[in-house]
């Protein structure tokens, strides 16, 4: 059992109802259907698009090569999941959000090319993200679309939130929510974040920290823990 | 050998002193070549017990014009704070005697230049901080500038046994005798714990200690402790509040004294009490200061040297003016709120009266009437001579990981070698090969689970001899070593400009710009943060926050612990002898009337509903970190029965269990609630392990260099290399389960955080009770104090949780009254 739950059963001391969820959630935001997956991940209907923010790609070669020892493991299994999100949604095109590599190119970013050219046939999307920092050429390498913003539909998506015509989407912040449990315990859980005008995806990478968002009164928020998605109802 | 000691007799008499024996003894066992421990309290001479033989021993084979650099003594200090005025002593006597020796400072804030002048002109003396001789291990030429060291003199051990920088200094030592061909002496100088042979033991190491000696100081400290009593007890006591209503009674004692120590026990109250002193007597201002570790450390400087010089009356400070020498005109020392710690509380009362032959006095003010019990058994524990010990720590890796890779730093390290010397510390003398493989595998390849990636680059093993050939993590390393663990702090300033200090980041984070809280007396309002910074201005606002600092709060230990115990009982017998539980009979009748008080053999729970829901109360005495995990383990063990969610609450007394539902405790108690059965499974469950051993990660992931913290006072990160320790946790623990570091953590957690053998000896003295359960109308006298720490936990201003809290007390005391 998640240490999480063992907090959740005490109860949480907040005024918040949760509900929890083991799988996804479907979302209706601007008439659109999304689905929030307990990976970290939005698929959206109507486009086929899956989108995911954040992987920080290369960033255990980055600090391996500064004598800090993360293992390698960490990102296969970031790849392993979005291809299992790929079998689940089959999805025609995959936007990544931003941030999508750490550092200077490394061997991990070999990984990622050849993961990518195990789906010719899909599209992939990066906006571009202030860790992004390659050149240009590897992305072409890699089949990659670049672009800094991106409009479709209803939504604009960045990296960073912006004030946009459209529904802003973006990643870069790393949301999560403070959650307190008994006896000073409490847990922070990445989260995704739905205001009136934009939203903030969850990092997607397991090698990622998470800040706290502020939420003011009818924000949907919605935590992720282990496979669970718990939707906090203000 | 009276020769060689009539330098000494000769400088003590020029003082008009004479020697005392302990001195004379530690004379000539250092004379004699021996290493030892010696137990003397602050402001007995021992300084000077340990540095004269230094300078005899020269004396007696050198003439006196022949003094040639080289380093001959290391006077270890675990303060820089202290380390100048050590520094200015010892460089006394030699000017007296017309040696012409040199003491050096070398401490974090040596400068770069002073460190320069200390390289090429070694003096013959260093005063230095464990953290400081890591540092010059990693300089290449180390074993040269340490050749002709003949003793390491640790002072204060019992502050740095216990703790992480002790680890550090064993192994420096290690190092050091090697270097030395084993002629070195190890010394330590040591206030009374109740474990001063093991002490001695892992000061020495296990090939030195069994020819060591232990000198004791006799002199016989007289300590005489004073409870502040209230006029009228409130029978319903609560912390924190009772303190400053005391004042009346406190400032003749201050007035009546030259200077004054008023210690409390964390860094908020030292703000509080020194707010609340202002407020009453205005006209101290001037004459008062305030003194904490958060605060700047010009500001602290400057607080001591006013004291030195007499011109303060009044200095309200947390354990940051624990040790150190002698501030000679303190007569007076007041300690608010429990010590918690029979050891603790003498060495405060040692600050004051240092005459030979003077008392050393101490008042004690309660935070809650309750408290009164401490001061009692504080007086008999001091008289009895029962003091706590100081466990060692063992087999701290983190701190093995950062020694090997400083000296592959500074020219590289043969494993054998530096495992033979290991082993004879006490902290590694049971390391196994198999965690020396890992270690060494952690430095250089980086652990089995990247073994085969070449793009780590850390240690190298260049033909047997383990080195470090990136510049660049050299340089990061040097700057690590040492570096303090903690809540990242952020430093406080002026808009103006000008430091005042540091907060934790958690503090600063509830804040919004506008808000006002209290700093180093001050009350400042929160601008904005910038690269690191807290940007203040002053306000005029007269309510604030207090910020609260980690670390803050320290359980009961065992020892008072069992005498509190102990007080009861005998109070239930008829005995009130002391004055303070004379004091405090009325509580104790109040609660004999409406519940019981509980007997040694006993262990109270009393039940009782308020509009706050349904509680329970479990009175057993042990320390508030036992009672935070025996609180989660009783709410576990009870939703098993029926699903039910708690809220707990917790003191040094007793714990809480609040629930919105009536709770089935007569149910669990046939079921046997306290089984030792299923104990360790059930605190796993009951309380977040994994969390607690993240947060101690955080210190274990620094230490060991997975955590990169900048460079020192710029503030400036390594870009790109940020991760917060939890991630680092998270990593490891799904890909690299092996990993030794996380094994420690959880280890730490269990031994340091739960007190675990603490926690089941606590387990099997209550199945050895008769459990009595008691329905009480209303909470007790006992009850309440635990009752409104729910309050104190919701972000309440000061006032409106004083306004809460009185509500409720009148409310009771009205109660009591209608019987």
């Amino acid at each position: 059992m998640s240490c999480f739950f063992t907090v959740l059963r005490h109860g949480y001391r907040m005024n918040k109802r949760l509900e929890v969820t083991e799988g996804n959630v479907e979302l209706e935001v601007c008439g659109e259907n999304l689905i929030l997956s307990p990976q970290k991940a939005v698929f959206w209907k109507q486009n086929q698009s899956l989108w995911i923010s954040d992987l920080h790609l290369g960033k255990a070669g980055h600090f391996r090569k500064h004598g800090v020892p993360i293992p390698r493991a960490v990102h296969h299994a970031d790849l392993t999941r979005i291809s299992q999100l790929i079998q689940e949604f089959a999805p025609a095109r995959i936007l990544f959000m931003g941030d999508l590599f750490h550092s200077e190119g490394n061997e991990e970013w070999q990984d990622f090319v050849e993961w990518r050219h195990t789906y010719p046939s899909l599209e992939m999307l990066l906006i571009e993200g202030n860790h992004d920092i390659l050149e240009r050429t590897h992305y072409q390498r890699a089949a990659l679309q670049v672009a800094d913003e991106l409009a479709i539909g209803p939504f604009v998506f960045t990296h960073e939130k912006q004030f946009t015509s459209g529904y802003n989407i973006s990643g870069h912040v790393h949301p999560c929510v403070r959650m307190q449990g008994l006896a000073r315990q409490g847990v922070r859980l990445p989260c995704f974040y739905f205001s009136s005008d934009h939203a903030l995806l969850p990092a997607f990478g397991g090698f990622t920290g998470t800040h706290p968002v502020k939420t003011r009164k009818n924000d949907r928020v919605i935590g992720v823990s282990d496979g669970y998605l718990i939707s906090l109802m203000a | 050998m009276n020769d060689k000691l009539a330098p000494a007799y000769y400088w003590f008499a020029s003082k008009g002193w004479r020697p005392f024996p302990f001195q004379e003894q530690a004379w000539r066992a250092y004379l004699d070549g021996k290493s030892g421990l010696l137990n003397a309290p602050t402001g007995s001479g021992k300084t000077y017990a340990l540095w004269m033989p230094c300078l005899l021993e020269h004396l007696a084979c050198h003439d006196i014009a022949e003094v040639t650099p080289g380093v001959r003594v290391l006077w270890v200090t675990p303060l820089r704070a202290l380390a100048k005025d050590i520094q200015r002593a010892m460089q006394e006597v030699c000017d007296d005697l017309q040696l012409r020796w040199a003491v050096g400072l070398r401490t974090g804030d040596t400068t770069p230049s002073q460190r320069q002048a200390q390289k090429k002109k070694a003096p013959q003396a260093l005063v230095i901080t464990p953290e400081s001789i890591h540092v010059l291990m990693s300089q290449s030429d180390y074993p040269n500038y340490f050749k002709d060291l003949s003793c390491v003199i640790v002072d204060e051990w019992h502050e740095l046994l216990g703790t992480k920088r002790g680890v550090a200094t064993e192994l420096a030592i290690s190092r050091l005798k090697a270097l030395t061909d084993n002629r070195l002496k190890v010394w330590g100088i040591s206030a009374t714990i109740g474990n001063l042979p093991q002490a001695r033991r892992v000061l020495l190491g296990e090939d030195l200690y069994k020819k060591g000696i232990t000198l004791q100081a006799q002199i016989d400290k007289q300590v005489e402790v004073t409870s502040v009593l209230p006029d009228e007890v409130e029978k319903f006591p609560w912390t924190g509040h009772l303190g400053t209503r005391l004042l009346p009674k406190i400032m003749p004692i201050i007035e009546q004294s030259k200077t004054t120590l008023l210690f409390t026990n964390t860094r908020s109250q030292t703000e509080l009490w020194y707010q609340a002193i202002l407020k009453f007597a205005p006209d101290l201002s001037g004459v008062i200061a305030m003194h904490h570790g958060s605060m700047d450390h010009d500001i602290r400087g400057w607080v001591e040297d006013a004291l030195h010089a007499g011109k303060l009356k009044l200095v309200v400070c947390t354990s940051s003016l624990d040790l150190g020498v002698d501030f000679r005109p303190v007569d007076t020392v007041i300690q608010v709120g429990g010590p918690k710690g029979v050891a603790r509380f003498f060495q405060r009362a040692g600050r004051s009266g240092h005459q030979p032959g003077s008392v050393s006095k101490i008042y004690f003010v309660p935070t809650h009437s309750l408290e009164l019990v401490e001061g009692a058994a504080l007086r008999e524990a001091i008289a009895e001579g029962t003091f706590e010990s100081r466990k060692p720590l063992e087999k701290s890796l983190d701190v093995l990981v950062q020694y090997l890779v400083t000296l592959a730093v500074s020219g590289g390290f043969k494993p054998l070698k530096i495992l033979q010397e290991i082993k004879n510390t006490y902290c590694y003398r049971l390391l196994t090969a198999e965690e020396w493989r890992w270690c060494l595998e952690f430095i250089t390849t980086g652990g089995k689970s990247l073994g085969q990636y070449d793009e780590f680059a850390k240690v190298y093993n260049d033909d047997g001899v383990y080195k470090i050939i990136n510049k660049r993590a050299a340089t990061r390393h040097k700057l690590s070593i040492g570096t303090i663990v903690g809540d990242p702090a952020l430093s406080v300033k002026y808009l103006s400009g000008g430091h005042i200090g540091t907060v934790e980041e958690s503090f600063i984070s509830r804040l919004s710009p506008g808000d006002t809280f209290w700093f180093a007396g001050k009350n400042l309002e929160f601008v904005r943060i910038k690269d690191l910074t807290v940007l203040v201005r002053k306000s005029s606002k007269k309510s604030g926050l207090t910020p609260q600092w980690g670390g803050g709060r320290l359980p009961l230990s065992n020892m008072l612990a069992d005498k509190i115990r102990d007080k009861l009982d005998r109070a239930i017998k008829g005995d009130y002898t002391d004055v303070e539980m004379q004091t405090i009979k009325p509580i104790l009748d109040l609660q004999r009337q409406w519940s019981i008080v509980p007997p040694k053999d006993q262990l109270l729970i009393e039940k009782t509903k308020t509009r706050y829901g349904f509680h329970l109360f479990f009175y057993s005495f042990e320390g508030m970190f036992v009672h935070e995990v025996l609180g989660g383990v009783v709410a576990l063990r009870i939703s098993r029965i029926q699903p039910i969610s708690f809220s707990i609450s917790m003191n040094d007394y007793g714990f809480e269990l609040l629930s919105d539902q009536e709770i089935p405790i007569e149910e669990a108690l046939e079921y046997d609630l306290f089984t030792e059965d299923q104990l360790m499974a059930d605190i796993q469950e009951s309380i977040n392990m994994t969390e607690m051993a993240k947060r101690k990660f955080r210190d274990v992931a620094t230490i060991s260099g997975l955590i990169f913290q900048g460079y020192p006072g710029k503030g400036i990160r390594a870009k790109h290399l940020q991760a917060s320790s939890g991630i680092l946790y998270k990593v490891f623990e799904e890909y690299d389960q092996d990993n030794l570091l996380l094994r420690q953590s959880m280890e730490e957690v269990l031994t340091l955080q739960l007190e675990h053998s603490r926690l089941f000896e606590a387990v099997r003295r209550i199945n050895q009770q008769k459990i009595v359960l008691k329905e009480t109308i209303k909470p007790t006298p006992f009850a309440f104090p635990i009752l409104v720490d729910m309050f104190r936990r919701q972000n309440l201003t000061s006032e409106q949780l004083a306004d809460r809290i009185q509500k409720m007390q009148m409310q009771l005391e009205k109660a009591a009254g209608n019987q």
